[in-house]
């Protein structure tokens, strides 16, 4: 995939996860999504990110219940990019969150956006050149 | 052809999965191996395969019985059926558990390698059928979608005309 944003933003690794999913379905099905979205729904790709909950109705419109899985494979997918765990306050321990995706993305948004000001905070993360230079 | 594609053997004989793997992987397949069913099934269920090579006899459960339990992949896990002891009544029993093929040992590996070939091609053409399919069904509802808001708002426009 050509680059078409800074890996740091949480959107560009979003709109990334977004971008693998649909190309599973195949290089056409994925412009014919972003036709869909464009046309449907007068969003283009880059501003999928920042409509995230009209792209899930969007894609419910399109897709019924399908648009779960989906979903979840985004879901999935930006899980293992940010690389960020927390903790979610639920009523029953027993059962799992209901989470729907517009939620699920913004809570991994705060998180990831806490993760990273932290990081930058203490500015313990240093480049492998940084590293050489400083530990030689 | 998809040199990347993954092939599990399933054999319980440590010389046949050491020999297979070296032959594919030479070829340039990425080769995983269980040696019985339950092996297999974990294997299938956690990992994606393009072509699985089964052997008959297996010391938890019988090749063509494990057949039907190795999961399903997109697109379809192909299945190899390997057997020492070759009948007619075998080559039906795998035919009938959807075996794609079926080798008798010991195995000639370069008509193996020309059957996985042939079957990952066919694999190939089905995948880019499924996506060219998936495409017409998104861009025939995009279609749909948008005739039914104009004839919607035709609808309202003409309402509040009268």
């Amino acid at each position: 995939m050509k680059k078409i944003c800074d890996d740091s933003k949480f959107a560009c690794i979003l709109l990334k996860c977004i971008d693998e999913t649909l190309e599973a379905y195949g290089k056409d099905a994925r412009k014919a999504f972003y036709e869909y979205f464009k046309k449907a729904l007068n969003l283009p790709k880059q501003r999928i990110p920042e409509r995230i909950d009209l792209f899930s109705t969007g894609l419910e419109d399109l897709l019924g219940i399908g648009s779960r899985s989906l979903e979840i494979l985004v879901m999935k997918k930006l899980h293992s990019k940010i690389g960020v765990v927390w903790e979610y306050n639920v009523s029953n321990p027993e059962l799992p969150p209901e989470l729907t995706f517009t939620e699920y993305v913004s809570i991994a948004k705060k998180y990831f956006e806490e993760a990273q000001n932290y990081e930058n905070e203490l500015d313990i993360f240093v480049t492998e050149k940084e590293a050489k230079s400083i530990y030689r | 052809m998809d040199k990347n594609a993954k092939i599990l053997i399933v054999d319980d004989d440590k010389v046949i999965r050491y020999t297979l793997t070296a032959a594919l992987e030479e070829e340039g397949y990425i080769v995983d191996t269980a040696k019985n069913g339950e092996e297999a099934i974990e294997k299938t269920n956690a990992n994606f395969y393009n072509v699985a090579i089964v052997d008959w006899r297996l010391p938890d459960i019988e090749g063509t019985k494990l057949l039907p339990q190795l999961k399903k992949t997109t697109p379809e896990m192909a299945k190899i059926m390997l057997t020492g002891y070759p009948s007619m009544n075998n080559a039906i029993d795998a035919v009938n558990k959807n075996a794609d093929a079926f080798f008798i040992k010991p195995v000639a590996v370069n008509d193996l390698l020309a059957k996985i070939t042939e079957l990952l091609n066919l694999q190939k053409e089905n995948e880019i059928y499924s996506q060219a399919k998936v495409a017409e069904f998104i861009e025939t509802r995009t279609r749909q979608i948008l005739e039914t808001r104009i004839n919607n708002k035709s609808a309202t426009s003409n309402k509040r005309g009268t």
